[in-house]
């Protein structure tokens, strides 16, 4: 394994992390307040007690971060065949990429498909609720710092987008330095990403 | 428990800022875009209530001006201006009282919007001339109008309000009493009203601050909180704090202090309730006024530690030994209600509670809890009325010790600055002040007000002896500064000494017994 699949491996890893991070906050707090009501709450009634808006404007540009994520994922390792060398844009889409606007379509595929993941969570059953990315923020209490913070990952992935534009561009030229630079821009967006629930499982772990 | 915050003169106005900031990402093309609303804690609204056009345009830069775009939020209004400079009733005031309702900041007097309010209320004469203005009272009707909205009495959530003042005599201080007494006289009768009111430090410190001296201030201070222990149907519990101890929490900056008077409330304010814990402000109301028939003192009792198993007794100690915000002793406290956020047991809360306050039953503790931040975990007990044994006033921390030495400066000052009070002609030492020239009839009725057989001043003589005594409430008897005769209420009591039956002479004979011993006299 080389040095660019572990780091898609982080990737992975850390993307997983928040979701069972997420995923064991909420059935923590259901355990904890069952605990101290002596008795069962359901689990809706929870939720609905638990969740508080955030604010549009902050979880607008949450979905933005996550939408901006999945493109910058696919613009570093899907761009150029340095990870997958028989799955990359310029293999499989050669004649997209060989268009005008080809790397923003290629954006744009990425950008649908995140699109595709959110509308996708807000069908969710009542009960699994907390999956809804649109409203994932709201089972979480954060300070406006934290919010601005969270909200630093969008110019960190612009970044990091343009890096792996800049390197597809004089691919087959490849120039680790500025690959690593792309990834670590990506890697630190996706940590303030799902830090609130990093945070609250480290927090409330005793 | 959803509660509109109402920031009543300078200081209400930044601590209300405190409990009004927006928690959302703010940016006014984005808004534009998503509609995004104003979010605070626990989906808390406001308003700021001031009386002077140069602290809130010129030193605000949070509130809205309310009268440019109604829509905008969070908003600032100034009652007065709702009576045109020069209109019939403004002079008619000025000409028959001397009062100047268009003044400035208002006047730094405790009793200048109290009569204000009275004369509004009761002169058959001025309201005559307020037919234009479509109000009977248009200061208190523009302030209730501002904050209305906001309530579930208009078209808003919060089913409470929570007045945010500094009791250093300005704006805030003079305000409150009025304002509470016009929601209650539209017929709000049952509506949640609570007061957080926060009494200037001792000596001098903030005299600059409050633009007044600590005898005037002390007296400001006494004569509000008088009023609002006295209206039987008005206020729902008065929450005091002491400047004194929050500023020496805050290292002596102001800005913390307000910081903190927000983090201390957030048990109370903040989202996050626990499933069926969630309690609208007319039960916080009904057990906070049980059983009580004065409008109750709360004195809030703050911890907040990090969080631990078992943590229940610590945050309870914490709270009752270091974290009083006004000086009391918690034995005597005759109801407690907790607010709590964090992982912790109401049970375990009780338990820990009797161990300090062995009088008080499972019944006399009301416990709501919330889940707040992982790390912390914070407790926010108001105490109601913790005082009431003999002698604490002589106990440095007390209730009573420091209520009896307000109590005390402010009959200083009376006795000291009787042609200040009075408005006598050279009055005014200060050279901020500008001179008010009242009416003789006004000063008859204010010498009435402060230094009649059964005015102010007797009253606060006779409170300081209940504060000896140990005696609940210390505050009993509502006073007045105008007797205004209304034509159409006045009906004469006629007692027809033939036609009374004996158990009728007995109870006559037992009323006004009782009101002789209300006076402090043997009877």
């Amino acid at each position: 394994m080389n040095m660019m699949q572990v780091s898609f491996l982080a990737i992975v890893m850390l993307l997983l992390l928040g979701l069972v991070a997420h995923i064991l906050n909420v059935r923590r707090v259901h355990r904890r307040i069952e605990m101290l009501e002596h008795k069962a709450v359901p689990k809706e009634e929870l939720l609905s007690d638990l969740y508080s808006c955030q604010g549009s404007n902050f979880n607008a540009l949450a979905l933005s971060a996550w939408i901006l994520f999945l493109t910058a994922l696919f613009f570093l390792y899907l761009l150029t065949p340095e990870l997958f060398q028989d799955r990359n844009y310029f293999i499989q889409l050669p004649r997209m990429a060989s268009s005008l606007g080809g790397l923003a379509l290629f954006g744009l595929l990425g950008s649908v498909m995140m699109i595709l993941v959110v509308v996708g969570s807000e069908k969710m059953p009542e009960s699994l609720q907390y999956y809804r990315l649109a409203e994932l923020y709201g089972y979480y209490s954060m300070s406006r710092n934290e919010k601005r913070a969270m909200i630093a990952a969008i110019p960190l992935l612009w970044v990091s987008i343009l890096i792996s534009t800049h390197m597809a561009t004089i691919h087959p030229t490849f120039w680790a330095p500025e690959w690593w630079a792309g990834f670590t821009l990506l890697f630190a967006s996706l940590s303030l990403l799902i830090w609130p629930m990093a945070k609250e499982m480290w927090e409330g772990r005793s | 428990m959803r509660l509109c915050i109402v920031g009543i003169g300078g200081m209400g106005g930044k601590v209300a800022h405190e409990f009004l900031a927006n928690e959302d990402f703010e940016s006014c093309r984005l808004t534009k875009l998503t509609g995004g609303e104003h979010v605070t804690s626990g989906g808390i609204k406001g308003v700021w209530l001031e009386s002077d056009e140069n602290e809130a345009k010129n030193k605000n830069k949070f509130f809205k001006d309310g009268r440019q775009n109604p829509h905008d939020y969070p908003l600032y209004f100034i009652p007065h201006d709702m009576v045109p400079d020069g209109h019939p009733v403004h002079v008619a005031i000025k000409k028959k009282y001397g009062y100047d309702i268009k003044k400035q900041g208002y006047v730094r007097d405790a009793q200048y919007l109290k009569a204000v309010y009275e004369i509004f209320e009761d002169d058959p004469e001025i309201r005559g001339k307020l037919l234009d203005l479509r109000s009977t009272n248009p200061i208190f009707d523009c302030a209730w109008a501002a904050v209305r909205p906001y309530t579930t009495l208009g078209r808003g959530k919060c089913d409470g309000i929570l007045f945010i003042i500094s009791l250093g005599g300005g704006t805030g201080t003079g305000f409150v009493n009025p304002i509470v007494q016009h929601i209650r006289s539209t017929g709000k009768g049952d509506y949640p009203v609570f007061v957080l009111g926060v009494l200037t430090e001792e000596g001098t410190a903030s005299d600059r601050e409050q633009y007044a001296k600590e005898g005037k201030r002390n007296l400001g201070a006494i004569s509000s909180i008088y009023d609002l222990l006295t209206k039987g149907g008005g206020v729902d519990g008065l929450i005091l704090v002491d400047n004194q101890i929050l500023l020496s929490r805050c290292e002596g900056d102001y800005t913390l202090a307000n910081r903190y008077l927000h983090q201390v409330s957030l048990p109370l304010v903040a989202a996050r309730d626990y499933p069926g814990e969630k309690p609208p402000s007319p039960a916080v109301r009904a057990f906070s006024t049980e059983g009580w028939s004065f409008p109750p003192i709360l004195v809030p009792c703050y911890s907040r530690i990090r969080r631990r198993s078992g943590s229940e007794a610590s945050l309870v100690e914490e709270a009752l030994s270091k974290g009083r915000l006004f000086g009391c002793q918690p034995q005597d406290a005759d109801k407690a209600i907790v607010f709590c956020r964090g992982y912790l047991d109401s049970g375990k809360i009780r338990n820990a509670i009797v161990g300090h306050i062995p009088d008080l039953t499972a019944d006399k503790i009301a416990v709501w809890r919330k889940l707040g931040e992982n790390s912390h975990e914070e407790l926010l007990i108001l105490l109601r009325n913790p005082y009431g044994s003999p002698g604490s006033y002589q106990i440095e921390g007390t209730l009573e010790w420091r209520l009896h030495r307000v109590i005390a400066s402010a009959i200083t000052y009376m006795e000291g600055h009787k042609p200040d009070l009075l408005y006598i002609k050279g009055y005014s030492e200060s050279t901020q002040d500008d001179e008010l020239t009242v009416t003789d009839e006004t000063r008859q009725a204010l010498e009435d007000f402060f230094y009649g057989d059964r005015g102010l001043k007797a009253e606060l003589e006779v409170a300081m002896k209940r504060l000896e005594d140990g005696t609940k409430p210390f505050f009993k008897r509502p006073l007045r500064i105008f007797d205004i005769p209304d034509p159409k209420s006045v009906s004469p009591l006629v007692i027809e000494d033939n036609k009374t039956t004996p158990a009728q002479r007995a109870q006559i004979k037992k009323m006004i017994q009782e009101e002789l011993r209300e006076m402090g006299l043997k009877v």
